[in-house]
């Protein structure tokens, strides 16, 4: 049984009125940017650009009669005729190609009445070959690595498939859990603490944690200095002076606003640089589109607003590609990172 | 270890562009922008505009005040330029930024749509800024205490407000502390009155003594110092240089100075002031005091007379302190290289073009040359060597581009290579001469 060409909807090898003749299997050219340096043998290398593909197909169009077989000739242009359409042709898989039809070449010979050859010239703007379904890479909730300060590390190997690279979507979660309290205690202004005593913690503080007390516009930022189990009445912080008279009842939250998202792709020494509108409570994430067509952008909650970024934008190798991500936060954070990606291939 | 993949940065160069509101909001990258390349930085001069054309719809471009748009094609919108790859910082070389100054939506005869933005470096100040206001720094007088050190001269336009726009008149360029020397150690007086930024860091420039430069660098500050004397590249025939060549350059020459001063009144007195030359007269007017100096080139070149004037210069001796000065700056050729130095991201050899700045020194050496053969080119040994202010050129050229520092003047960036204008350092003359010349240098204009 033949394996079908599709363009689109349209098979081109159905074997029974359309048979593929050749198709190609190759990978598209390369070209480097070479430069000849005075007095040495060979080139300098300084990088490569990879154009578009051109996949030119030989199909017999098959017809009872001469009328059936012009009415094929119809039919095939017709569906060619569409714009950016997958273009199928393996075997072994479903991977395709988006591409234009741009030249049928075609004619009827003296003698050969019902059948006829065309040669089909098709661009494929993009010219790697991508998998008909996509992969996702889970971490899962991670607790990040201190590392220094209020930077925290968790890293993640991705195997991208495929023989080429892929440009994947990443979504970082904030998966730290908020944790609201409030004063049994006031903290009178002026005065010096080095602890806060509340009403029993939902979840347990982490060393480094920060705690905002208040709400509004007379807040004040402290750091816990050692652990403190869930149900704790007691949170020890680093000593402070307290702003504002807090009364007894003034509430006490944990603050876990991001600053900074660093995702760096170890593999190839690539690092993108997130600074604004970053994750802060539990549940918000941002949107890493590192696929330069569509997107090379950062989104926070599916909005429209872009982050700020620098750096390049991150891809996943076929093999196992590593990653690290660093992100500075005011607490001890939790993270879930998903890499959403479609594997490509060479031909 | 590098990956062996094409994306490998630890290999190879990326870009990634950014785009910016006036007030330095991020909106977006641009992500169609082409590699950064033919923009052109000068030494005492500022860079040129960068034209990009981006492959958009001729109306609908992401262009500024459109509902649904980012907006980053809008005039004022600032475009920085950020490079990554090995050697390079992990948060990326900022190596281009300027404001959009044009934009030219077209559909092309064949039918291709695109937009052409120019992007204009802030560099443009020189240009566009200026003084309408006298300004006047040091005071004219003999006492030193007077004076004001050329470098302070310089950074007052990095700390004055401008009075039209209450900002300091290079906003928002910074003037560069830690790569610019502390001071110059010549002291004048000058004054500035309706002259551009350009005008005014000229004239600056003259005053100070040679191979002082000023550079606009990509992070918007400004820098000036003195060449370095020791090359702060090496390049070598065979490793780094694609296509060298350069030009022995005698059209510029001047062999034959004439320097003239004030003009004195009638001579009137019964007893002659030895320190005044008796006054020419012409028609019974008198006419400047002068003295030509006179370069030993003029019997093989020819004679070839450049005329100055300096009003404020009274004496005769001053005349020919600064007659012969000038003689020795011009009377010798320019020496001027092109070379290709292809960059070393990609692998296989090259330098780090991302590390060569105007201003910066540099060495060429070619190694197939024993160095029993070379005949160098001191300038300070022929200049010192005789009594006279003259030069000696070798017959042999075999090294006059080879194994000696000079000085980068202009650089053409492409993204795999730059092309580097090179220049002799001119001879350093004794300090001396440099602040009586800048004493007495007249810049008023009116």
């Amino acid at each position: 049984m033949a394996s079908p060409v599709y363009y689109g909807s349209m098979n081109l090898n159905d074997n029974v009125n359309y048979f593929v003749v050749s198709k190609p299997l190759s990978t598209v050219a390369v070209a480097p940017s070479m430069y000849k340096v005075a007095r040495l043998p060979g080139m300098i290398k300084t990088g490569e650009t990879i154009n578009q593909r051109q996949i030119d197909l030989q199909v017999r169009i098959l017809g009872t009669s001469r009328t059936d077989l012009e009415n094929k000739v119809d039919a095939m242009q017709q569906a060619l005729d569409k714009r950016l359409q997958n273009l199928s042709m393996r075997t072994n898989d479903s991977r395709y190609y988006v591409a234009d039809c741009v030249n049928f070449d075609s004619g009827l010979d003296a003698g050969k009445i019902l059948s006829t050859i065309a040669k089909i010239t098709f661009i494929c703007y993009q010219p790697f070959a991508q998998a008909a379904s996509g992969g996702t890479a889970d971490t899962g909730t991670v607790a990040m690595t201190f590392s220094s300060g209020q930077i925290y590390t968790s890293s993640q190997n991705v195997t991208g498939g495929g023989t080429v690279y892929n440009c994947p979507s990443i979504r970082i979660y904030q998966r730290t859990v908020a944790m609201s309290t409030t004063l049994t205690a006031a903290r009178n202004s002026g005065t010096a603490y080095t602890t806060l005593a509340v009403n029993a913690i939902p979840v347990a503080l982490t060393t480094r944690d920060t705690l905002i007390i208040g709400t509004g516009g007379t807040t004040q930022s402290v750091t816990v200095s050692s652990n403190a189990s869930a149900g704790a009445t007691t949170i020890n912080v680093n000593s402070f002076t307290a702003n504002a008279t807090y009364a007894i009842g003034a509430a006490v939250n944990r603050d876990a606003t991001m600053t900074q998202v660093q995702i760096t792709q170890q593999t190839d020494s690539q690092n993108l640089y997130v600074t604004s509108s970053l994750p802060v409570v539990a549940g918000d994430y941002i949107d890493v589109n590192c696929d330069p067509i569509t997107g090379w952008t950062v989104k926070l909650n599916g909005g429209s607003t872009l982050s700020t970024v620098n750096g390049t934008f991150p891809v996943i190798e076929p093999t196992s590609t590593s990653f690290l991500y660093t992100v500075t936060c005011n607490s001890n954070p939790s993270i879930q990172v998903v890499h959403t990606y479609t594997s490509r291939w060479l031909s | 270890m590098p990956s062996g993949y094409s994306l490998d940065l630890s290999v190879y160069k990326s870009q990634q562009v950014l785009v910016y509101d006036s007030n330095g909001n991020f909106i977006d990258v641009l992500r169609d922008a082409p590699l950064l390349a033919g923009f052109k930085e000068t030494a005492s001069g500022g860079t040129s505009p960068l034209r990009i054309k981006l492959p958009r719809s001729m109306d609908d471009f992401d262009q500024d005040g459109v509902s649904g748009n980012y907006g980053t094609i809008g005039q004022g919108n600032i475009v920085k330029y950020y490079l990554f790859g090995p050697g390079l910082p992990t948060t990326g070389k900022l190596r281009f930024q300027g404001y959009i100054d044009t934009i030219e939506p077209e559909v092309a005869d064949n039918g291709d749509e695109f937009v052409t933005v120019t992007i204009m470096p802030f560099s443009s100040v020189l240009g566009d800024r200026g003084c309408s206001e006298l300004v006047q720094m040091g005071i004219p007088d003999t006492q030193e205490n007077y004076y004001m050190d050329i470098l302070d001269m310089f950074k007052f336009w990095f700390n004055v407000n401008d009075p039209i726009t209450n900002r300091v008149f290079t906003y928002p360029l910074t003037f560069d502390t830690t790569g610019s020397a502390s001071s110059s150690g010549v002291e004048a007086y000058s004054a500035f009155y309706n002259q551009n930024l350009d005008s005014v860091f000229s004239t600056l420039v003259a005053l100070l003594p040679l191979n002082w430069f000023y550079r606009f660098n990509p992070d918007n500050s400004v820098t000036i110092n003195v060449a370095s004397t020791i090359a702060q590249h090496k390049l070598y025939i065979g490793q780094h240089i694609t296509n060298p060549q350069y030009r022995l350059d005698w059209s510029q020459l001047k062999n034959v100075i004439v320097y003239t001063g004030y003009t004195p009144p009638s001579d009137t007195s019964t007893t002659p002031d030895p320190n005044k030359s008796d006054p020419v007269e012409i028609g019974g007017q008198p006419v400047p005091i002068q003295y030509v100096a006179i370069g030993g080139s003029v019997s093989t070149v020819g004679e070839r007379i450049a005329y100055f004037n300096n009003s404020r210069i009274t004496q005769t001796d001053t005349l020919q302190t600064l007659a012969e000065g000038t003689l020795a700056q011009l009377n010798r050729v320019a020496i001027r290289a092109k070379i290709r130095v292809p960059d070393y991201r990609g692998g296989t050899g090259g330098y780090d073009i991302e590390s060569l700045q105007v201003g910066d020194t540099v060495q060429i050496t070619n190694p197939h040359i024993l160095p029993a053969t070379k005949q160098y080119y001191h300038w300070d040994t022929d200049l010192w060597d005789t009594a006279y202010w003259d030069y000696k050129v070798l017959s042999s050229s075999s090294s006059i581009l080879f194994d000696q520092v000079l000085m980068i003047v202009g650089l053409d960036y492409e993204f795999d290579y730059v092309d580097i204008e090179l220049d002799t350092l001119q001879p350093n003359l004794i300090q001396r001469f440099y602040n009586l010349y800048a004493r007495v240098q007249d810049y008023t204009t009116v």
